[in-house]
């Protein structure tokens, strides 16, 4: 074996000088800071404890702060499980890729940590049937021999369940100050690959961008009642806003449970997520969806890894809070009522990791279903969810989207290039609050996307 | 990721700080529980756990960031162009006239574009990551049985073909898988008809990504901004990086994100699994040099200029160095530290992982990385 490496010496022993350096570097830095705090943004606590000071490319990779040393190991061994590119095996490393695909990485998707590109091979279509025996697992009339989701790519020798293509069109508006814009939307090209796979007719689609993924470890413990608490299903308010729970399978537990990750919060936990991102994504197999092997191409500490990953990343502070023209857009963002739905600040739970318990946090979510209008519309329905209905998308780190990856796109199809095309797209629930955008004068909206861009 | 010493340090530092300035701190109405307090509490456990870095904020030099983008980051991706047509070209060499001399020339163009590529690690941003060259130049591992499969096949092997081919199957490491075999031992009659095809097109597809990239940066692809303006115009109207500060710790955190792959990633792993096949260049039995070049293309950055051994006048170095002097000799000192200890490693990696006589250099390179990891985390991170 190996000799006896520092890395495994007693971790006080190593650091205890640095332990010293550190107290007396503690003391001289109070006194700078109060300065030090005013302006920095790593105060504003979107996250709450696991709030990272970072507005770079890597901003959606930081770890949590506040992480044990245990956790951090645990955390490092994920992050290399979500970077890992999987191959055909056999191979040395990575074995089990496919034999049909969408991507051979979860990095590969979530460029970044964030968001991957409206493409194929990143982005990835949803299929069902509209009429049929609905799989109580997957909330939707699965396609025979396909299932729910489209996998463009295979490994060698494999055919897969079909191809896929996509093309841009586009459309225009007014403000009404007269002031122009144009808007694009996705069309989507299926072509039968494999002559076992006809593509039927009446096959409903749902194309989907790969969203970003830290904070979500936040999101899952915020308490089941504190969220169906904002839901009015039936709009009792009359605000025009309904607000709706999902009720989605989870595979652990054998039953329905509330829907809270994936565009439609079709999804219960990030380890389902994880699990079934392996499976259908990757073509991975886990303990969760074994497809029949007896050894799974992952164990269960990968996809504990992997998950723990996955939540314990840190979500980005703001920027810019100081000033006068995002502090007015904040405002406006609640006039115009946005807020009703991407609520600015909910409270976590107890969690089992202790960073993400009972924190105070501002995702700008409901995590409920609301009726989006018949542009964005899908018209695939998915467990409760109707074809017109989105989960309202988070949107701390919102600013950092294309700073993260350049050239990317918003709305669960990535259509919109930027966020004030996202904006522009609301309907459905959202046209009152959209059309009361939409008559803000130019340096109002100006203000209110600079806003949107600070987070 | 976040280290575990400088973890330990940030928070001891950092709540100490914390704790003797509760009567004067100004109470920020946002903040609800600042992470240093968290480790703070966390007792058992939260020693070497992670902190938040203490970015100030205050960077304001906005000519060190086009010196980054004028004198390292185009420059670089240039050299990298030239480098990746120079290797298309011996490939082409090779694969129509094959001899020792040709394959040993084709060997050291995949070295020299290795090397130059390996220089960029610590920027690794911008549009490599969303046009797909990052993962068509730089897949790892690769998939080597359906590399054989193609290779058994009579499919076509055009340039054209290749660049259709999923990622694992095309750039750097499959080139280097075929042109040197799995343990840097492939003799010139292991080399098949279609080994040669491949190599042949694999090159092409290689220097024309090699093209698209430099453009991205240079000129702009698809209608959008040359990449070079929108880091450099930070915090001029830029929805990017809003502020001055944001561009220069996009910067810094490439520098300690790349230094910290090489000590607990590209050297970790492999050591702490005793098993050479999660070397990054293990074919060509390369990959000391590669962690070697991660830290020479850092220094760079924090020079403010390629292949030069001291700071060019409008680089993070004098930045630091007019703030605290101390601090930038300290930096200095520790880039060549990092250096010199990953040139004493023996050659190869690939068999010196497992060699316990190699483990202390080995470690000691690993060591001299991760102090500079934090010395940037402590004293140049305070500064942006
Ligand atoms: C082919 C691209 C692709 C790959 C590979 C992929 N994902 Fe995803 N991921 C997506 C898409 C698309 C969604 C949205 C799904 C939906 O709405 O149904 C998503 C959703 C998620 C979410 C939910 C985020 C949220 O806020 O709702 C998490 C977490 C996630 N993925 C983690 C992973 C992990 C972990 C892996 C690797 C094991 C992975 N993904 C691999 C494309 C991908
Ligand atoms: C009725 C609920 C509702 C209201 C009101 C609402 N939104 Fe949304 N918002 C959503 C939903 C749901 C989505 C996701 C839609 C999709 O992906 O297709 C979304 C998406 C977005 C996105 C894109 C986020 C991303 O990650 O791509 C932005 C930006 C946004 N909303 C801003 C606003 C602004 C600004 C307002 C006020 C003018 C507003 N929203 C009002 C529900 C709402």
């Amino acid at each position: 074996m190996a000799p006896v490496l520092s890395s495994q010496l007693p971790r006080w022993k190593k650091y205890l000088g640095l332990l010293l350096a550190a107290a007396v570097l503690g003391a001289l830095l109070s006194f700078g800071l109060n300065s030090w705090r005013s302006s920095s943004p790593g105060q504003t606590g979107a996250g709450g404890a696991t709030t990272v000071n970072n507005r770079s490319s890597r901003a959606f990779s930081q770890p949590a702060p506040g992480l044990s040393a245990a956790e951090f190991d645990q955390h490092a061994e994920g992050d290399a499980n979500f970077e890992a590119v999987f191959v055909t095996a056999p191979a040395q490393v990575n074995p089990g890729l496919g034999p049909l695909f969408n991507n051979a990485a979860c990095v590969g998707c979530h460029i970044k940590d964030g968001r991957g590109m409206p493409e194929p091979g990143q982005s990835l279509v949803r299929v069902s049937l509209p009429m049929g025996e609905v799989n109580p697992a997957m909330g939707v009339v699965p396609v025979p021999e396909i299932g729910v989701q489209i996998r463009d790519r295979a490994v060698y020798g494999h055919v897969p369940d079909a191809r896929m293509a996509m093309d841009w069109q586009t459309q225009v508006g007014q403000y009404p100050d007269g002031r122009a814009y144009e808007l694009r939307s996705p069309r989507l090209k299926l072509t039968q690959a494999d002559p076992e796979k006809p593509l039927p007719d009446d096959m409903l689609t749902s194309l989907r961008v790969p969203p970003p993924i830290f904070g979500s470890g936040l999101l899952e413990v915020v308490p089941e009642v504190a969220i169906l608490d904002q839901a009015d299903p039936d709009d009792r308010n009359q605000d025009g806003i309904s607000g709706r729970p999902n009720r989605v399978w989870d595979p652990g537990a054998q039953a329905e449970a509330l829907g809270r990750f994936g565009f439609k919060a079709n999804t219960v936990s990030l380890e389902v997520q994880t699990a079934v991102a392996y499976f259908n994504d990757m073509g991975v197999t886990n303990p969760v969806f074994t497809g029949g092997q007896a050894s799974p191409d992952v164990d269960q500490k990968t996809l504990d890894t992997t998950t723990f990953y996955v939540q314990t990343l840190g979500v980005p502070a703001r920027t810019l809070r100081d000033n006068p023209q995002v502090q007015r857009g904040e405002r406006l963002f609640a006039q115009v009522s946005c807020t009703a739905c991407h609520v600015a600040t909910l409270k976590t739970g107890p969690a089992d990791i202790p960073v993400l318990a009972n924190q105070t946090i501002h995702p700008y979510t409901d995590l409920l279903l609301h009726d989006m209008g018949g542009g964005l519309a899908d018209n695939r329905p998915d467990f409760d969810a109707s074809g017109s209905e989105w989960r309202t998308a988070p949107l701390w780190g919102l600013g950092l989207v294309q700073t993260v990856l350049p050239y990317a796109g918003y709305l669960h199809d990535g259509r919109a290039r930027t966020i004030e095309e996202a904006v522009l797209w609301h309907d459905g629930e959202a046209a009152e609050s959209k059309a009361q955008f939409m008559a803000l004068g130019e340096r109002d909206r100006a203000a209110l996307l600079q806003f949107l861009n600070s987070l | 990721m976040r280290l575990k010493p400088i973890g330990l340090f940030l928070a001891v530092g950092l709540t100490s700080s914390l704790v003797a300035c509760t009567t004067s701190a100004p109470d920020v109405s946002d903040a609800e529980s600042p992470a240093v307090q968290t480790e703070a509490a966390g007792g058992e456990g939260g020693e070497g756990g992670t902190v938040d870095l203490a970015w100030s904020g205050e960077f304001a030099d906005r000519e060190v960031i086009a010196g980054f983008t004028n004198r390292v980051v185009v420059p670089k991706y240039e050299q990298f162009e030239a480098a990746a047509q120079e290797l298309a070209t011996s490939l082409d060499q090779f694969a129509n006239a094959p001899s020792e001399a040709s394959l040993t020339a084709a060997r050291e163009a995949w070295l020299e574009a290795r090397s130059v590529w390996e220089r960029t690690e610590s920027f690794a941003f911008g549009p490599a990551g969303s046009l797909g060259y990052d993962a068509a130049l730089d897949t790892w591992p690769v998939n080597e049985t359906d590399i054989q499969q193609v290779l058994a096949s009579d499919e076509p092997l055009t340039a054209e073909q290749v660049a259709q081919l999923p990622d694992s199957q095309k750039g750097m490491h499959t080139i280097e898988y075929l042109l040197f075999g799995l343990e840097n031992d492939k003799s010139l009659d292991q080399f098949s008809d279609r080994d040669r095809a491949y190599l042949q097109a694999l090159g092409q597809d290689l220097s024309r990504v090699s093209s698209a990239l430099l453009e991205s940066w240079q000129v702009g692809i698809n209608g959008q901004p040359p990449y070079r303006e929108v880091i450099a115009q930070a915090g001029e109207n830029n929805t990017v990086y809003p502020t001055l500060p944001a561009g220069a710790q996009e910067m810094v955190t490439g520098l300690i994100e790349s230094l910290n792959e090489v000590a607990a990633e590209k050297i970790g792993v492999p050591l702490e699994e005793q098993d050479p096949v999660n070397l990054e260049s293990r074919f060509s039995h390369n990959t000391l040099a590669d962690l070697k070049n991660n830290v020479i293309g850092a220094r760079a950055v924090y020079y403010g200029q390629a292949g030069a051994e001291t700071a060019a006048a409008d680089s993070l170095s004098r930045y630091v160095a007019q703030r605290d002097a101390a601090a930038d000799e300290q930096i200095q000192a520790e880039f060549e530290a990092a250096i010199a200890a990953l040139e004493a490693v023996p050659a190869p990696l690939e068999e010196s992982v497992t060699d316990p006589d190699a483990a202390p250099a080995l470690q000691q390179a690993q060591d001299a990385v991760l102090a500079l990891q934090e010395t940037l985390e402590t004293q140049l991170v305070p500064l942006i």
